[in-house]
């Protein structure tokens, strides 16, 4: 996953847009633009499907998911089994 | 500052409110119920747990007038919620409910202590006559505490009038697992006794129970004496020292309630229903939380996962996982080295687990 690091100082600079990804973790179709690579999005996709799948297991299943960073707010939901992500970037 | 809480209707439950906690494993019979419930003449305050763990919780968290419990439940059964509840809560009023027509259950029921068996209400007449029984209990019960025998009698006036009627005889007194006893003779307190205090210490002890069950049992004149003190002297200093220590004991409350001093202001954050606060991956401690070890796990793996996808991101550092779900929502942090996740009431909208969130970051920020 390093290698997706970006090598600025503080949080990248995020579009807004949304795509959504399939219970399998592929990408169907997105809004964002082509300068957030799509190794972004499926490492996004990777750890919300994991998330919302792991809760399900243990009983609690989430509808939504909203991941606060510094830099961005990753918010998901659960689309049986895949995931509709909508990315904003925070406002500083 | 914490939010204060709000009743099922929407708005803040007034002082003196009585309150209702219902537990249930079926979350459209909870849905339904407390709405007719809240609307009773009594307007009481109603609660809801979808397991036996939190509604144990809940009862040790705050003062409630009435538990309605399923019979039929997975892992703890209704049945066990009453015993621990009875033994707890002497005073809670208690209801079972099941939607099997089972004589059998109905007797055990019973036999457990209970105020109002019921078969599930469905049709408007069941629904009517059961919100009506519902009422009745409720107004008939008295938060301001009382000994059931005499109702609304403290433990003072009992000890007044046994030793005004120049009785002898031995006051037993219970209050859940806890026993005293009171000896008097000839109108004198003699002794006391509770755990493992004897004479005046035993008596304060006893004299700060404000709710219990007694009952008067034959003198015991070989009983030797401990306590020299008039009664009314002896009423006189208890009542100065459950004064004295009352500050005292507004500072042990949350311990008390079966929360840690941790937990406790987190537990009051508007819409916590369960917390779980680990300070290593295998340390922990938990309030109202099922499968706490199950759940530390998973909570630390989950942050775990998001930080390293913020890092692969340069996404800067995360300050909270928010969740709304079907069963319950969730807030997620990491904070000084510990971490929290915190269930939270299924109702409240993504704007307020935010809210929350930030809220709880505050307190875990000042520990």
């Amino acid at each position: 996953m390093n290698r997706l690091k970006s090598k600025t100082m503080g949080p990248a600079r995020f579009p807004r847009g949304s795509y959504t990804v399939s219970a399998s973790g592929n990408i169907v179709v997105s809004t964002l633009p082509g300068s957030f690579s799509r190794d972004r999005m499926l490492a996004i996709g990777k750890v919300v499907l994991s998330a919302l799948s792991s809760a399900r297991d243990l009983g609690t299943p989430f509808t939504e998911l909203a991941a606060d960073f510094a830099g961005v707010e990753i918010r998901a939901r659960d689309l049986a089994g895949g995931a509709i992500i909508f990315i904003t970037p925070q406002e500083y | 500052m914490p939010v204060p809480e709000k009743g099922a209707e929407g708005h803040p439950p007034q002082p003196g409110t009585r309150r209702i906690l219902i537990l249930d494993d079926d979350q459209d019979f909870l849905d339904a119920y407390s709405r007719i419930l809240s609307r009773l003449p009594s307007r009481p305050e109603v609660r809801v747990a979808t397991c036996a763990t939190r509604a144990l919780a809940m009862l040790d968290s705050e003062p409630f007038s009435l538990l309605i419990t399923d019979l039929r439940m997975p892992k703890i059964d209704g049945f066990q919620v009453l015993l621990g509840a009875r033994r707890r809560f002497p005073t809670l009023r208690t209801v079972a409910i099941t939607g099997l027509g089972d004589q059998q259950y109905r007797a055990r029921a019973y036999a457990s202590g209970i105020d109002l068996y019921t078969e599930k209400p469905t049709t408007p007449t069941e629904i009517r006559l059961f919100s009506e029984c519902v009422d009745a209990l409720l107004t008939r019960d008295s938060h301001e505490g009382g000994f059931r025998g005499i109702q609304s009698k403290s433990l003072m006036d009992l000890i007044q009038i046994e030793c005004l009627s120049q009785h002898s005889g031995v006051l037993r007194i219970t209050r859940g697992s806890l026993e005293g006893r009171v000896w008097i003779a000839g109108g004198n307190v003699i002794d006391a006794e509770v755990q493992d205090l004897r004479g005046e210490e035993a008596f304060k002890q006893i004299f700060a129970w404000k709710t219990g069950h007694f009952e008067i049992l034959p003198g015991d004149p070989k009983r030797p004496r401990t306590i020299y003190n008039s009664y009314e002297s002896l009423l006189l200093d208890s009542a100065q020292s459950l004064d004295e220590s009352a500050a005292d004991d507004d500072e042990q409350i949350p311990e008390a309630q079966g929360i840690s001093r941790t937990l406790a202001p987190l537990a009051r954050v508007r819409g916590v229903e369960t917390l779980l606060l680990l300070s290593a991956p295998a340390q922990f401690e938990s309030w109202a939380v099922e499968n706490p070890e199950e759940l530390a796990g998973w909570t630390h793996c989950l942050l775990g996962e998001f930080q390293e996808l913020g890092e692969a991101l340069n996404a800067g550092p995360l300050r909270a996982i928010e969740a709304a779900g079907s069963v319950r929502g969730a807030v997620i942090l990491s904070q000084n080295g510990r971490e929290l996740m915190a269930g939270m009431d299924r109702k409240l909208n993504a704007r307020l687990i935010r809210a929350a969130g930030k809220e709880l970051a505050t307190h875990l920020g000042k520990e």
